[in-house]
């Protein structure tokens, strides 16, 4: 069964004269383990297309099914619920609270899902290993560079061990190490730990460590495959480059 | 003109932010002009309610002695500069016969083409006297006597029985309604004629002109008086009763003002800082992009003078409406007849003051902070570097502001400063416990997250942790709480303790259950028209009458004072007769009855007496000594009374009869009693009180008095309301993006609202408790500098339930400002927030 199915999605913004149709009948299906990668060009509706598969905005029509259940059919709360166990988020601005520290960034989730201390304590230890940050836990965002940053975000996302992660531009932000060592961050989570990651990039070198790309351009799929193929695909080269 | 395309731009992407500011600086400004406009308001009606008890007048000539002084002194006197009107007077005691009826009475000899200047009294039918045998008589006294325009009568004098006709009836205005009420009024011929004076009068009131300084015209008239046997002085009604009845409103008064700018100045250097604060990333961009820092600050002061200045004319409006409703509650404290809000600029200007340069000031820092920063520091990361250096200059400020406060409030009790140096003092105290708030935030809010902990840890984690984030706004906000309370708190507690204070000394000094009087007193004095002498024992043979107390009121002088003799009876099986400050009453009873005397506080505070000492007072017998035997809390007469026994009155005095008769009954029998009483009143001209109508009456009093406390109690709260929600939306606009970021990743919308309740629970818990409690010594401190007028401190009680009461409704306040931020907070939409700049 599929972890994300996405029938006939559509999202409109505006009305009247204004209106601008951001998602025109997107239909996918993303199985668990997949790493996928969402690549467009500005305006295309890749991002759109993340925040109504990650349950923050609802489609104008279609359904989003998150694990067999209808993500629209849902109250605020029960979203909100969804989200936070079975969802993590993760940032092109990182989006970390400036006042917390790295750890409390990290813990905060489970801590407001009421979760157990000694189970709170172990995973964000674990994440922070993971993402190699357990030696800046103290430290505020403001103390760390863009890299570390958005490693404790991704700590934040995998600490409440989700289904799935989303990934909204994580290395938009970063220089070119930086954004190489996220990419192979999360490759390797996705490897490693059978962990299903959709991420939203328009950049060619952080799409090639996914297993699957997806190309989207005017609110419609273009091309969908294994990253290699779709990528070898010479009009898939001309479209990024826009 | 880019830049103020720029500002326009702004203004338009964040109108509720602006609002908010301009919402501030309205709030800010309508306090101050409300409060400044009812406290001119009131000092204005206070103010004429003197001169109008004292007959307007800025100076009085007495006479040393009893037979008065040369009419001719009077032209003289018209004559020395500054003196724009001088009003003979023959004031005496008579008694005026009806038919069988008969009534003791105040005859006012009196130039009834100019005495209407200087008194204060409205003739409501007939005409002013105008020949030998007519008089003006006060209405409610003629009402009683059944006695109308045309009535004949005759009125009884040192010159014998004269007849006369009433030719007019007059109400005493305003506040003279106590001080002029039961008076006859002759002209001054047929006054010197009744009296048999000749060409003597009693006094002369002196009004200066406005342009003159009293002291120096009572000067000149000393000179020129000097061996005529005549004593130049304020009228000791508006020295002394203005002294000390404008003692308590005046220090109110202060405070309330001093409050109100603290507030109003907190609340828009807070919204300001935050306003601009916010906008630091964008004034980065700015300098990024080549304004330079002049530009930069010229920008947001052209942005801060347009809005406060318009923000500041609204606010005027505003303190108009809202004096108004002070007014209201003003009447009600000071049980006065206020004129409507008194017009003056001075309010209007002050506010749009404080609202225009506070909120200069609250933008200016702000931009000057971030145009001095780099601009690419300034674009990336929110500024913590204030906070430190507030921390750090904060500390020392508080400081110093504590122990000069505090030295600065002794001197005010110790009387080595004027009237309000208590309120200087009390607001330097105040003010250096919230310049302590930002070195404390973070202990003190840490302490609040474990108290909520075990309920909401990370909503109250993360609302510590905004707050933190700025400590200046959060300690300012902290800061409006505290002084809205302790405002709140201390003058209701002080306005109680006072209330406390007239009641025991009612319940001491008043003691009886009926008061039999030929006229109403003279509320300033005391006096009133002698009964007559075969009363006291009639009243004695009433069935049911426990004990018949004649009570004698004496005029004597004590260098400039005019003091008030009360003499009466001390009747076995009373213990206590006075309110007595720091003495055993049995001890002070034994010696007032070997011949000393108790003193008013107002007196010996005054002539720095003490018990044991030795008061010289001068009366109609010649120089008296006499020696005191204990001090009292008296709110008769401004305090300056002597009591003694009746035996020494009649020794010393030659002072028989009485001025009023306080009789007890039988608990069982009052109300036949009261039947009989009242009987021998009508028949007699006479007034009747029962003790219950005398309760009344002051309870009415205090019922006023407590209801426009929670007046002022409401003002406090509905500013200290609105700041704090000015503040809070603040800090949620400001946390708009973050908000977002928490509920995509974990965040219900009932955690956001729980987070923002959280912070607003730290914020008014660290305001209220302290504020509270810092409330409780506000009303004590302010009890203590009583000492300087009223000669004693105004005891003080702790009011466990006031403070509770405040600190249960503050939170309530607090919690209900809180509602909307968070509400606000809670149904943001997450798309959006998420790229909130």
């Amino acid at each position: 069964m599929p972890i994300i199915e996405a029938i006939d999605v559509k999202k409109i913004y505006g009305a009247g004269e204004a209106q601008v149709a951001a998602l025109q009948g997107v239909s996918l299906s993303i199985n668990k383990g997949e790493f996928v990668a969402i690549m467009g060009p500005s305006g295309s509706g890749k991002s759109t297309l993340l925040t109504i598969l990650g349950g923050i905005e609802a489609p104008s029509d279609g359904r989003v099914l998150l694990e067999g259940v209808d993500v629209a059919k849902m109250g605020d709360d029960e979203r909100t619920i969804l989200r936070r166990r079975r969802l993590g988020f993760i940032f092109q601005a990182f989006n970390l609270l400036p006042n917390l520290s790295a750890e409390e960034n990290v813990r905060l989730p489970m801590e407001l899902d009421r979760r157990p201390a000694d189970q709170i304590t172990k995973r964000c230890e674990e994440t922070l290993a993971l993402v190699d940050m357990t030696h800046r836990r103290h430290h505020l965002p403001s103390a760390m560079s863009g890299g570390e940053q958005q490693r404790v975000a991704i700590a934040r996302a995998l600490a409440i061990q989700p289904a799935v992660v989303l990934a909204d531009e994580p290395t938009g932000n970063l220089d070119s190490r930086q954004s190489q060592r996220i990419s192979t961050l999360l490759q390797r989570l996705a490897q490693e730990n059978d962990q299903t990651i959709v991420m939203v990039t328009h950049e060619p070198a952080v799409a090639r460590v996914a297993s699957r790309l997806i190309l989207i351009r005017d609110g419609r799929i273009e091309d969908d495959g294994p990253t290699a193929e779709v990528m070898s695909r010479a009009e898939m080269f001309t479209m990024v480059s826009e | 003109m880019a830049l103020g395309k720029y500002s326009w731009r702004a203004v338009r992407q964040r109108p509720l932010r602006v609002v908010l500011t301009f919402l501030s600086i309205v709030i800010g400004v309508g306090g101050v002009v409300a409060v400044l406009l009812a406290t001119a308001t009131t000092r204005a009606a206070q103010r004429e309610m003197l001169r109008a008890v004292s007959g307007k007048a800025d100076l009085e000539v007495v006479s040393d002695s009893s037979g008065g002084f040369a009419y001719q002194l009077l032209a003289r006197i018209r004559q020395t500069a500054g003196v724009e009107l001088a009003a003979p007077t023959i004031r005496r005691l008579g008694t005026l016969f009806h038919g069988e009826k008969k009534a003791r009475t105040q005859i006012l000899g009196i130039d009834p083409r100019i005495d209407q200047e200087i008194r204060d009294y409205k003739i409501v039918t007939g005409n002013r006297p105008a020949t030998l045998n007519e008089i003006l008589l006060d209405r409610s006294f003629a009402e009683s006597l059944d006695l109308s325009v045309g009535s004949e009568v005759k009125l009884l004098g040192a010159g014998g029985l004269l007849d006369f006709r009433i030719t007019g009836l007059v109400d005493p205005s305003g506040s003279t309604s106590l001080g002029l009420t039961g008076a006859a009024y002759l002209v001054l011929p047929a006054a010197q004629r009744l009296f048999r004076l000749g060409n003597n009068i009693d006094l002369v009131l002196v009004k200066v002109a406005p342009t003159e300084d009293v002291d120096v015209v009572a000067q000149r008239l000393r000179d020129l008086l000097q061996g005529h046997g005549v004593t130049v002085r304020r009228p000791r009604t508006s020295s002394d009763m203005a002294r000390e009845t404008m003692y308590a409103t005046e220090n109110g008064l202060l405070l309330a003002v001093a409050f109100s700018l603290l507030i109003a100045s907190f609340l828009i250097y807070n919204t300001f800082q935050m306003a601009v604060g916010e906008r630091r990333k964008q004034l980065g961009i700015l300098r990024a992009v080549g304004a330079t820092r002049r530009q930069v600050a010229g920008l947001i002061l052209a942005e801060a003078l347009v809005l406060s200045v318009l923000a500041a004319v609204v606010g005027c409006g505003l303190g108009y409406w809202g004096a108004g409703l002070l007014n209201g509650a003003t009447e009600r404290l000071l049980q006065v007849e206020l004129p409507t809000v008194h017009w003056t600029p001075m309010p209007f200007v002050l506010g749009c003051l404080v609202g225009v340069v506070v909120a200069m000031v609250g933008a200016l820092v702000p931009a000057r902070r971030a145009a001095r920063v780099h601009p690419m520091e300034a674009i990336r990361d929110i500024d913590t570097s204030t906070d430190a250096l507030l921390i750090r200059r904060s500390w020392p400020a508080a400081l110093t502001m504590l122990p000069l406060g505090a030295g600065i409030l002794v001197a005010a009790v110790y009387q080595w400063l004027p009237v309000g140096g208590d309120v200087v003092g009390i607001v330097l105290i105040l003010l250096g416990c919230v310049l302590m708030v930002p070195r404390i935030l973070r202990r003190a809010t840490g302490a609040l997250v474990l108290a909520m902990a075990p309920w909401i840890a990370p909503e109250a984690m993360l609302a510590q942790r905004q707050l933190l984030r700025h400590i200046g706004r959060s300690s300012l906000t902290v800061g409006v709480l505290f002084i809205a309370i302790s405002a709140c708190t201390g003058m209701a507690g002080n306005i109680l303790d006072n209330v406390d204070n007239v009641r025991t000394w009612y319940s001491r000094t008043i003691i009886g259950d009926f008061f039999v009087r030929a006229s109403l007193p003279d509320f300033t004095t005391g006096l009133s028209a002698d009964l007559p002498p075969e009363l006291g024992q009639r009243l004695r043979q009433i069935p049911g009458v426990k004990t018949v107390a004649p009570l004698r009121f004496v005029t004597a002088q004590s260098g400039e004072d005019s003091l008030l003799i009360v003499a009466r009876p001390l009747i076995d099986g009373t213990k206590n007769f006075f309110d007595l400050i720091d003495q055993a009453p049995g001890d002070v009873l034994d010696r007032l009855r070997q011949g000393e005397v108790v003193v008013g506080s107002v007196l010996a505070e005054r002539r720095k007496l003490k018990v044991g000492d030795t008061l010289t007072i001068s009366a109609d017998t010649g120089k008296l000594e006499l020696r005191i035997a204990g001090i009292a809390n008296d709110y008769m007469a401004g305090g300056l009374t002597v009591y003694m026994t009746t035996e020494k009155a009649e020794e010393l005095l030659g002072a028989g009869g009485a001025s009023v008769f306080v009789i007890t009954a039988e608990d069982n029998q009052r109300a036949e009693v009261e039947k009989r009483l009242a009987e021998i009143c009508k028949s007699e001209g006479l007034i009747l009180q029962s003790y219950a109508e005398l309760v009344e009456f002051i309870d009415s009093v205090i019922e006023g008095v407590v209801a426009s406390l929670w007046m002022l109690l409401a003002l406090g709260c509905i500013i200290a309301a609105m700041g704090l929600v000015n503040t809070l939306t603040m800090n949620i606009l400001e946390q708009t993006r973050e908000i977002g970021m928490l509920r995509v990743v974990a965040m219900t919308r009932r955690q956001v609202r729980t987070m923002v309740v959280a912070q607003a629970m730290q914020l008014g818990v660290l305001g209220l408790v302290p504020g509270a409690l810092a409330g409780v010594f506000v009303a004590y401190a302010i009890g203590q500098s009583a000492m300087a007028v009223l000669g004693h401190d105004v005891e003080f009680r702790a009011r466990p339930g006031l403070v509770l009461g405040c600190l249960v409704l503050g939170l309530f306040i607090v919690l209900a400002s809180a509602w909307l931020p968070a509400q606000r907070a809670a149904r943001l939409k997450l798309s959006d927030a998420l790229h909130y700049e």
